[in-house]
């Protein structure tokens, strides 16, 4: 595929790319700079990507390679460092209504409350709509794995949020 | 097709809402809810769920593109505005560009972003740029077009192209504009008390293969494409917003 059609597709694909990187990392600031480094990263693995599949499967496995990457990173540093501050999610202002902004908040911050492995099931197939198979195979697990960590994130969430979305 | 009589899941459930479920399955779920109103409540449930947290990034999708992710996709990387700086100092050579070196022509054209604020230093600015004691104010055409000429609205042949209004985080009104001349510069200014402060200028050529310019038309150089997407709040005023802030002559809006 000529450069200039991959590039064409990853400007339509960029609203799900930010989507996504929004859903894995709740701390609003970071999820522009998963996206710039899984950009970056796709475009110099282009080659690699074959036409006729899916690039919006392939984009999220590169993000999701990125985001652990940059997880354990951090995991890393903030074990030298001090304990940090719960993570504030950022009041957007295109959400019109208060109540939709408290709930919309109440839900991301139960997600970033979920452990990695299932907030990511959770992102792969409730946000981005995936359906089970390609969710596994992004993640690179069976499918029962993705539906045990999909199942546990559900109850997870359900259990946070009992009262806000109910 | 699963026994209809058996206790149903979460997984079952949770499958159900995801439409992972054959027809037959999904049926018989459903005619078993009809029956059941616990059962019932627990797929509302699992639907409320899914749609609480497909809606909660939602707005992801509405949001215009940030203009730093499109020069990333475009091959444009990002000129980190201190490294500029920096080089202004430095005796001219050649740029390097490893990463954008295999995008070519638009590596030209981003050697060319690191050049601007060298290329504007040693010479005489332009009438259109004039440096005062706290940094770089429009003078001349470019203040009266930055303070009159609305982007919707602006002759082909105009020395001065605006580009974007916006609004910036700090409240002030800021503008995108293009200088049509021989040394073709773009640049991003905002409304301060003392005049529209340019904030940012680069030179919009691309190198020709002589080494001579060539204007590379309305393309925006990275730095200001970077310093927009670091400056703005929000998203950028349309026609309507755009000649609101003009009436207002550009002031902040309390």
């Amino acid at each position: 595929m000529a450069l200039e059609e991959f590039q064409r597709r990853l400007i339509e694909l960029l609203p799900r790319l930010r989507r996504l990187a929004r859903a894995l990392t709740p701390q609003g600031a970071d999820a522009d700079d998963l996206v710039q480094i899984a950009l970056e990263r796709g475009l110099e693995r282009r080659g690699q990507w074959l036409a006729g599949t899916r690039l919006d499967a392939w984009m999220f496995t590169i993000m999701k390679n990125a985001w652990i990457d940059e997880t354990r990173a951090r995991a890393r540093r903030l074990r030298r460092a001090a304990p940090p501050e719960a993570a504030e999610a950022v009041a957007d202002p295109l959400v019109p209504s208060l109540e939709l902004r408290l709930e919309g908040e109440a839900v991301r911050r139960a997600i970033a409350r979920l452990p990695h492995e299932q907030r990511l099931a959770v992102a792969l197939v409730l946000v981005e709509g995936l359906s089970y198979a390609e969710a596994a195979k992004v993640m690179n697990v069976p499918m029962g794995t993705l539906t045990s960590r999909l199942g546990r994130g559900r109850v997870a969430l359900m259990a946070d949020l009992a009262g806000v979305v109910a | 097709m699963s026994d209809p009589q058996a206790p149903v899941d979460d997984a079952r459930i949770g499958a159900l809402v995801d439409g992972e479920l054959p027809p037959a399955d999904a049926a018989a779920i459903e005619a078993a809810a009809a029956a059941d109103p616990a059962l019932a409540a627990r797929i509302e449930r699992a639907r409320t769920l899914r749609a609480a947290v497909a809606g909660a990034f939602a707005d992801a999708l509405a949001e215009p593109a940030p203009p730093r992710l499109l020069a990333t996709i475009r091959g444009a990387a990002v000129v980190d505005l201190g490294e500029a700086r920096a080089r202004r100092s430095r005796p001219p050579t050649l740029p390097t560009v490893p990463a954008a070196a295999r995008w070519g022509a638009l590596a030209a054209s981003l050697a060319l972003a690191f050049y601007a604020g060298r290329l504007l230093a040693p010479a005489p600015p332009p009438a259109a740029i004039v440096s005062g004691p706290t940094g770089m104010v429009a003078g001349g055409a470019l203040a009266s077009s930055l303070g009159a000429q609305l982007a919707s609205n602006q002759a082909r042949d105009a020395p001065v192209k605006i580009g974007v209004s916006f609004r910036a985080i700090d409240g002030v009104y800021c503008r995108t504009f293009a200088l049509r001349q021989a040394t073709p510069i773009a640049g991003l200014a905002c409304r301060e008390p003392d005049g529209w402060r340019v904030r940012v200028a680069a030179l919009s050529a691309a190198l020709a293969p002589d080494g001579g310019y060539r204007t590379a038309g309305d393309e925006t150089p990275a730095p200001v494409l970077e310093a927009m997407d670091q400056l703005i709040q929000g998203a950028p005023l349309d026609a309507a917003g755009e000649a609101r802030a003009k009436a207002a002559g550009w002031r902040a809006p309390k």
